[in-house]
């Protein structure tokens, strides 16, 4: 329980990557990196990458995400290992907690790849918010 | 029977192309067991004298008389004779003392051209050497020869390719069925062969003609095709999110 509080700060303070399926806590506005990695074999192809967090049902419904639109593979005979990331905006996100994650890649010959989907990894906490902000008294002291 | 001058042999080629030169020695045997004799010896083809000579010859000795002539359009047949002299010690008069012949045949000089190497790679026939042929793909060979000859010619053909490595993969010999014209061309399509080895085919060719004593008229060595690692279907695999951070 307190190594899994430790890990939040690191998380909230940035640079902590964290494996499935761990849990990422960022805050309202922050940028998630998601790194997908892939192995691939054939001729020569490019491709697109596109990654969500959202909240997955019957469908999974995206919240946020982006995408980079062209990944090229050089041909191989082989299977050849390669890794991209995508950086997500969670400004479009109104905090809550348990947020769902995946990627696929599109513009393939056939249909689209996903990955698998990754349940309750991230959680997107409030910006930082004052209320009530008043003198309550005054007093000789 | 001579009386002195005994004709030997006549040493001459049993044939020739037409154009051709022909060397021609005539050997002569004074079996005279006594005396030296002056003789001469005329050697004849088509009418043309080549080699008329008069040479001294010992007693038992035989005499070369050497000289050419150039082969016709046809057979020819050489003459040769001898003679002596008479009187002995003022000749007045040459005395013919031996004749013979032979025949030289005129060869007849094979001309035809392989004019096309080809493979038949993607269902289309092309010109060899064929490049980044991906391994697994099957192929056949096909030759063309011309006949270059003003007759009809039997043509045949022979070839041989190898892998990389060195081995045998594919061979052909064939005669065709029946002939080709003059100045037509003739096909010759091996069979159907798999390229698995990465790297440079090689093809050695040989055409043919006159199948009763097959003559080369033509012939080829070089390279066939090249062959690459052959690209798959695109495939991934392990498609997965790594990690996600706060960047």
């Amino acid at each position: 329980m307190y190594r899994n509080q430790y890990q939040t700060l690191e998380q909230l303070l940035g640079g902590v990557e964290v494996a499935p399926s761990g849990k990422l806590t960022v805050m309202r506005g922050d940028t998630v990196r998601v790194t997908v990695g892939f192995s691939y074999r054939g001729t020569a192809l490019s491709f697109g990458l596109r990654v969500a967090i959202g909240n997955k049902g019957v469908t999974f419904d995206e919240i946020a995400y982006a995408t980079k639109p062209t990944i090229s593979v050089p041909a191989s005979a082989g299977f050849l290992a390669y890794t991209a990331y995508v950086d997500i905006s969670t400004a479009a996100i109104a905090p809550q907690a348990d947020l769902d994650l995946y990627a696929k890649l599109t513009g393939l010959p056939g249909a689209d790849l996903l990955t698998p989907y990754y349940l309750n990894v991230i959680d997107v906490l409030g910006a930082p918010e004052f209320q009530n902000f008043a003198i309550t008294d005054y007093s000789k002291v | 029977m001579a009386k002195y001058a005994d004709i030997v042999d006549i040493i001459a080629p049993a044939s020739a192309a037409q154009g051709k030169r022909v060397d021609v020695t005539v050997k002569v045997k004074n079996i005279d067991p006594i005396y030296d004799h002056v003789v001469a010896c005329l050697v004849i083809v088509d009418g043309l004298r080549f080699i008329d000579e008069v040479a001294i010859i010992d007693s038992g000795e035989t005499h070369l008389y050497s000289g050419a002539f150039l082969m016709a359009g046809g057979d020819v047949t050489i003459y040769a004779y001898s003679y002596y002299p008479k009187p002995y010690a003022v000749p007045t008069e040459w005395i013919l003392d031996d004749t013979a012949q032979k025949n030289v045949a005129l060869a007849v000089v094979y001309k035809g051209t392989i004019t096309k190497k080809e493979l038949d790679y993607e269902d289309s026939w092309r010109s060899i050497p064929v490049y980044n042929i991906p391994t697994g793909t099957r192929v056949r060979v096909r030759i063309t020869g011309r006949n270059d000859m003003a007759s009809n010619q039997k043509m045949g053909a022979w070839w041989q390719v190898k892998d990389p490595g060195g081995g045998v993969v594919n061979e052909y010999s064939k005669w065709e069925t029946s002939w080709t014209g003059p100045g037509n061309a003739q096909e010759f399509v091996g069979s159907s062969f798999d390229l698995n080895k990465v790297g440079t085919y090689t093809i050695a060719i040989q055409l043919f003609m006159n199948p009763a004593a097959e003559v080369v008229v033509d012939d080829y060595y070089g390279t066939l095709c090249k062959v690459v690692a052959a690209v798959p279907e695109p495939e991934f695999s392990g498609f997965a999110v790594k990690d996600y951070s706060k960047s």
